[in-house]
C-alpha cells in the first residue's frame, strides 16, 4: 500500500490513529523540552564545580567549604547527572557516573521522549509490533539489554538478509540509534542520541559517538567537473518530470555523471536545470565527490570538493549571469544542492528558483535564497534521509515551508529503495499527485531541451 | 565589630544560593509537568517510567534546597571574622603544638 502526504505526520491512515499519533508525537515533543529543562539544571550546578569564586571561597572556609562540595557532588553524581551539552568537568563526571550504569536524568527523559515516538511510529507502521523479532528487537533496545539487541539484529539479519531487515527497521532506525546511544555505558555518543531526541543535527555516529567533522576532514582536493560525452548505450528521458530525472540519475549510475541541461520552457525563456547524483564510487575514500566521505562531509558542512567543482562549472559551461536554474538531485546530490543554494557567491551570481532533493538527508539545511521552493520525496524504509538525525519519527519541522513527501511502499529492502531508479517508480506509481505537483512547480523548466551537457565529478 | 575584608570578594556566594534555590524550583515544575504526562502516556511501561522521572527530579528538587541551605551558611561562614572561619585549624594547630611541646618538655626533663 503507499502512503503520500504532502507534509510529514499528515498520513493516509485512520483518523482514530492519526490523533492518537498526534496525541503521543506531542508527548514526545513535551518530553523533549522536560529533558532539555532538567539539562539546563545539570549544566549549571555542574558549572559551579569548576566555579572560581566558589573554589576560592571553599579555600576561605573549608570546613563549611566541604559540606557545600559534598552536597553538590551528591546532587550531581547522586540524582540529575551532568546533561550532555556540558563542560570539560562534567563529562569526566559524566564518564565516571556513566560507568557505574547510573544514566543522567536528561538522558533518562530524552530515551522516554523516543520511546514514546517509537509507539507513535508503531501505530504507523503496525508491522514493528506485529513482527514478534522487531518487537523484540525494539524492546530490548528499549530496556537498555545491549548484547541482546545485538544477538536478536545479527539473527534478523542472518535470517532475512541486510536488506529486508535494515529496511524493516528503517522507519524506527533514529529513533532506536538515539536509544542506545543514550542508554549505553558509554559517554561520548549521548550528546548524538541527545540530539535526536530534541530535534538537533547529530554531530557524530550513533555508536561510538565519532565525530563526523573530524571524518569530513579525510575529504581533500580542489574538485573539478570534467566534461565529458554521454555513453552511446544511454538514452536519457527527456520528459522534464521528476520521475524522469530520477531515471537518468539510475541510468548514469555506473558513470556517477552530473547532467547541465538548457531548455526553453513553454513560456519561451531558457532556463537551466542541474541534475546531480548521489553516492556512486562503493569505497569509503577514493577520488570520486561521490564517495562516503564525501557524504558525510556534504551532510556535515557546507562546502565540499563536489561544490566546489561546481562553482567554475556554471561559468565555464555558458550558465549567463543571473540565468534562472534549478536544482535536482538524488541522495548526496540533494545535499549538494542545498549546500549550492547556502553558498553566497554562486547564490549572489545566478537565480536559484526551484530545489527538489530526493532520497536525501538535507532537513537541517539552511537556504540563503528565500524564494526558494524546495521540495524533498523520502521512502519511510530508506535510512539516508535520516542520516542527519531528522527521521519520519521527529517532532520537530526546521522548514514547514518546505514541499515535504513521506510514502511507504510496502517493499521494505534498503539499499533497494534508496536507489533513483526505484524512486523513479514510486514517483510514477506509488506517489503520482506528489509527482505531479512537483512537475507543475518545475513548469518553467520544460520543454524543449536545447542541450545536454555531462560531467565526471573528481576531488582533485 | 569592623567589616570583614573578605565580605566583598565573597558576596557572589549568596548569589550562588540564589540560583541553586531558582533551580531547585525548575527542578519542582519539571517534577509537576512529568507527573501530569502519565494520564497521556499511552500504557503501563512509559507511565511507570514517566512516574519514576518525577520522583528523581522530587529528590533532585529536595537536594538542591538543602544545597542552598548550606551556601547559605558557607557565606555566612566566609563573611565572618577570619579567626571564627578559621577556628577549627586554629585549635588543632594549638592541639598539635601543645603536645610537641609538653612532648619536648618531657624529653627534655628525662635526658636531664
Amino acid at each position: 500500500m503507499s502512503q503520500a502526504t504532502g507534509h510529514k505526520h499528515d498520513h493516509d491512515v485512520h483518523e482514530h490513529t492519526a490523533e492518537e499519533v498526534e496525541g503521543l508525537m506531542g508527548l514526545a515533543r513535551d518530553l523533549g523540552v522536560c529533558a532539555e529543562q532538567i539539562a539546563t539544571t545539570a549544566a549549571r550546578l555542574t558549572a559551579l564545580l569548576s566555579d572560581p569564586v566558589l573554589l576560592r571561597s571553599v579555600a576561605a572556609s573549608p570546613r563549611t567549604g566541604a559540606k557545600v562540595t559534598a552536597r553538590l557532588g551528591r546532587a550531581i553524581a547522586g540524582g540529575l547527572g551532568c546533561g550532555t551539552e556540558t563542560n570539560r568537568l562534567g563529562k569526566v563526571i559524566a564518564m565516571l557516573t556513566s560507568a557505574t550504569g547510573r544514566e543522567s536524568l536528561p538522558a533518562l527523559v530524552a530515551a522516554s521522549a523516543l520511546k514514546t515516538r517509537v509507539r507513535a511510529l508503531t501505530k504507523l507502521h503496525p508491522e514493528l509490533r506485529e513482527d514478534a523479532d522487531l518487537a523484540a528487537l525494539i524492546a530490548a533496545i528499549e530496556g537498555d539489554r545491549q548484547v541482546e539487541a545485538v544477538r536478536r539484529f545479527r539473527r534478523l539479519m542472518k535470517e532475512r538478509g541486510t536488506q529486508q531487515a535494515l529496511g524493516a527497521i528503517a522507519p524506527v532506525f533514529i529513533e532506536l540509534s538515539g536509544l542506545i546511544a543514550l542508554l549505553d555505558e558509554n559517554p561520548f555518543n549521548d550528546a548524538v542520541g541527545w540530539n535526536f531526541a530534541v530535534g538537533k543535527p547529530p554531530t557524530g555516529e550513533p555508536l561510538l559517538g565519532v565525530s563526523m567533522t573530524w571524518v569530513s576532514a579525510f575529504e581533500k582536493g580542489e574538485g573539478s567537473a570534467i566534461p565529458v560525452g554521454l555513453p552511446p548505450e544511454v538514452s536519457l528521458d527527456d520528459t522534464g518530470t521528476i520521475a524522469g530525472h530520477m531515471r537518468n540519475i539510475g541510468v548514469l549510475r555506473p558513470y556517477g555523471y552530473m547532467l547541465l541541461q538548457r531548455v526553453r520552457a513553454g513560456d519561451g525563456a531558457e532556463r537551466w536545470l542541474l541534475v546531480l547524483p548521489g553516492m556512486t564510487s562503493d569505497t569509503v575514500s577514493s577520488d570520486s565527490t561521490q564517495d562516503l566521505v564525501g557524504a558525510i562531509r556534504n551532510t556535515q558542512l557546507t562546502e565540499s570538493t563536489y561544490t566546489r567543482a561546481l562553482r567554475t562549472t556554471f561559468a565555464a559551461a555558458g550558465v549567463p549571469d543571473g540565468a534562472e536554474i534549478a536544482l535536482i538531485g538524488h541522495s548526496q546530490g540533494g545535499v549538494v544542492a542545498m549546500n549550492i543554494v547556502s553558498d553566497a557567491e554562486l547564490v549572489e551570481r545566478y537565480r536559484f528558483t526551484h530545489l527538489v532533493a530526493v532520497g536525501s538527508p538535507v532537513d537541517y539545511k539552511k537556504p540563503l535564497v528565500a524564494d526558494l521552493w524546495v521540495a524533498s520525496v523520502t521512502n519511510q524504509h530508506d535510512i539516508v534521509p535520516a542520516l542527519d538525525g531528522r527521521g519520519f519519527g521527529a517532532v520537530h519541522n526546521p522548514h514547514p515551508d518546505w514541499y515535504e513527501v513521506d510514502f511507504a511502499d510496502g517493499r521494505h529492502g534498503f539499499p533497494a529503495c534508496h536507489g533513483a531508479k526505484r524512486y523513479a517508480e514510486n514517483l510514477a506509481e506509488d506517489i503520482p499527485e506528489a509527482a505531479a505537483h512537483i512537475d507543475r512547480k518545475l513548469t518553467g523548466y520544460r520543454g524543449e531541451v536545447l542541450g545536454t551537457a555531462a560531467f565526471r565529478l573528481s576531488d582533485k | 565589630m569592623p567589616a570583614d575584608p573578605v565580605h566583598g570578594k565573597y558576596s557572589r556566594v549568596r548569589t550562588i544560593a540564589d540560583l541553586v534555590r531558582a533551580e531547585a524550583d525548575r527542578m519542582r515544575r519539571q517534577a509537576q509537568v512529568l507527573a501530569d504526562m502519565p494520564a497521556v502516556a499511552p500504557d503501563a511501561v512509559l507511565r511507570e517510567e514517566l512516574d519514576g522521572h518525577g520522583r528523581r527530579c522530587q529528590t533532585v528538587a529536595r537536594q538542591l534546597d538543602a544545597l542552598a541551605a548550606t551556601i547559605d551558611a558557607h557565606a555566612g561562614a566566609v563573611e565572618g571574622p577570619a579567626v571564627r572561619r578559621h577556628l577549627p585549624e586554629i585549635a588543632a594547630a594549638i592541639g598539635v603544638g601543645a603536645a610537641v611541646g609538653a612532648g619536648v618538655y618531657a624529653l627534655s626533663r628525662r635526658t636531664k
